[in-house]
């Protein structure tokens, strides 16, 4: 369970990515695989924004990790909150997904469990490399989300939230179907449910697909 | 103001949005803590290269170094 699966579009195609709790080790490897990335594009905003939010999560994720209030599995996350009902844990989740025989790390979600059992979405952004023109990944960031909703029914947690900005708030009004959201975010058991329905659908199809092809 | 349901989107239209939009945010109070923290770790960083270019010596405590 320490895997959420799901359906994003590269170039076009459907293809199958996963959400897992970050290690040490994995964070080290996704903050070098940014340089690259910072070299390639220099001019794109969001590309900038990418590199130095990743950053900033990564650097906040140690710091609360030397202090004993961040984890890298589920079963730590889980611990933690059995030992202290009202601990507040972060975490991060890195997505990636397989593009021949390497694993590309394709965005990252910073979160926290809040002291009241809620999850709260602190940093999501996706790795510059997603963001290059050339390769047009789409659905990582709807994808992240619901992989954070399966970790909240896991847990049985009934509210993820977050801070939303001028930037955030146009995509969670799409992604939650509600209107006007400001400066916060509550994502409960309805919107859970449509979330998952959404990628549930997609994932049925691109079986069928995958089934049509092998009969071919 | 109060909130209403929208019509829902398929994933596919949220994928087109998503394209066109990139998926980069952070919340202001989360980011302004990272920050902060990685204000305090420049800091720290710089002391002690600092004290190691005044000649103090590195992870060998006072009384070790009187000992000696």
């Amino acid at each position: 369970m320490n895997k959420f699966s799901f359906q994003i579009k590269v170039n076009g195609e459907s293809r199958t990515a996963s959400l897992r709790f970050a290690t040490k080790a994995e964070l080290r490897r996704y903050h070098r695989s940014l340089s690259s990335a910072v070299n390639q594009s220099q001019s794109l905003q969001a590309v900038r924004d990418a590199v130095e939010f990743t950053r900033l999560a990564a650097k906040r994720w140690r710091y609360y990790s030397e202090a004993g209030e961040a984890v890298e599995s589920l079963v730590e996350l889980q611990q933690a909150f059995n030992r202290n009902k009202r601990c507040e844990v972060a975490f991060i989740l890195i997505a990636t997904t397989q593009l021949g025989n390497h694993e590309m790390p394709i965005g990252l979600a910073y979160c926290r469990r809040t002291w009241c059992h809620h999850l709260a979405i602190d940093f999501l952004a996706l790795h510059p490399h997603t963001l290059d023109e050339r390769e047009q990944v789409a659905g990582v960031g709807s994808g992240i989300v619901y992989g954070l909703v399966r970790l909240a029914k896991a847990l049985r947690i009934r509210r993820i939230w977050g801070e939303a900005t001028v930037h955030s708030a146009p995509f969670y009004e799409r992604l939650l179907a509600l209107a006007p959201i400001l400066d916060l975010f509550v994502i409960e058991s309805r919107e859970m449910t449509a979330i998952q329905n959404r990628q549930a659908k997609i994932a049925r199809r691109g079986l069928a697909i995958t089934a049509g092809r092998a009969l071919e | 103001m109060t909130q209403k349901r929208t019509k829902s989107l398929s994933l596919e239209q949220l994928w087109d949005y998503e394209a066109k939009h990139p998926i980069v945010f952070a919340a202001p109070s989360a980011l302004a803590e990272a920050r902060f923290i990685a204000d305090l770790d420049r800091v720290k960083h710089n002391r002690r290269r600092h004290s190691r270019g005044n000649g103090a010596a590195i992870g060998v405590s006072r009384r070790k170094l009187a000992a000696a």
